[in-house]
């Protein structure tokens, strides 16, 4: 049987990338700083974690200059929002118990 | 993954969606700044045709709209759907301040009974857009 775990996103899962793909999910957009202050996590750790979402193709990654000040804005690809969806679709399920009860309630 | 575990992650994506969609809300500022701004032009323009007082206008205008797009620009959150919104709110705006302006001019030169009304429906559409998005930044997804 297909279980809902089975369709859950190994990059998406861990939970500080799960905030960053949630956060960026609500928006079209977002400045790094914003994202770093949303998700409570240091510049490094976002940073780390941006290049995982974007070495898996989920986030894009946009550095501009406004007047003196350069800026990093992220946001979700298409194929990041549709994982995203069909994480959340499949922690759903999971949560609601639409699946197969195994002994350990996993 | 355990059934309280999926709860916990969907509670945790609600409450940041949540706070990131918040930091959108400025797009409403946006809309009353620009709606009150074209609102005083269209008002200036219609009721104090004169070439000073018009190019007065016209010149503050611009200077606020510049002020109010490099304040834009520097916002961190682009709301979500706000390229296409603000395009059919710009759009709007477009037809609604050309239709006043030239049905005014020609047709209704200084009277306040079109031009005070046409000047509060050149500030709805990005009022209405504005609203929208910061409806949009309120709601849960």
């Amino acid at each position: 049987m297909n279980h809902p775990r089975d369709r859950l996103d190994e990059v998406i899962h861990a939970p500080v990338r799960f905030s960053i793909v949630a956060a960026l999910a609500a928006v079209e957009s977002a400045e790094f700083r914003f994202v770093r202050d949303t998700v409570e996590i240091t510049d490094s750790a976002l940073s780390k974690q941006v290049t995982v979402l974007e070495k898996a193709g989920y986030v894009r990654v946009h550095k501009i200059t406004v007047g003196r000040r350069a800026r990093t804005s992220l946001a979700l690809t298409k194929e990041g929002r549709t994982a995203f969806a069909e994480h959340v679709r499949a922690l759903g399920e999971i949560a609601s118990g639409e699946t197969l009860r195994t002994p350990d309630g996993a | 993954m355990r059934q309280n575990e999926a709860r916990e992650a969907l509670a945790l994506a609600r409450k940041v969606e949540s706070r990131a969609r918040s930091g959108g809300g400025w797009y409403m500022g946006f809309g009353l700044a620009f709606g009150a701004a074209s609102c005083l032009l269209t008002l200036t323009i219609g009721l104090y045709p004169t070439p000073w007082a018009m190019g007065l206008a016209m010149g503050l205008f611009w200077v606020f709209l510049a002020v109010l797009i490099t304040w834009a620009v520097t916002r961190a959150v682009v709301p979500r759907g706000f390229g296409r919104l603000h395009g059919v709110g710009m759009g709007v705006w477009g037809l609604a301040y050309g239709l006043v302006l030239l049905l005014g001019t020609r047709h209704f030169p200084q009277d306040p009974s079109w031009w005070v009304p046409g000047a509060v429906v050149t500030a709805l559409p990005l009022l209405v857009t504005g609203y929208l998005s910061l409806r949009r930044s309120r709601n849960s997804a």
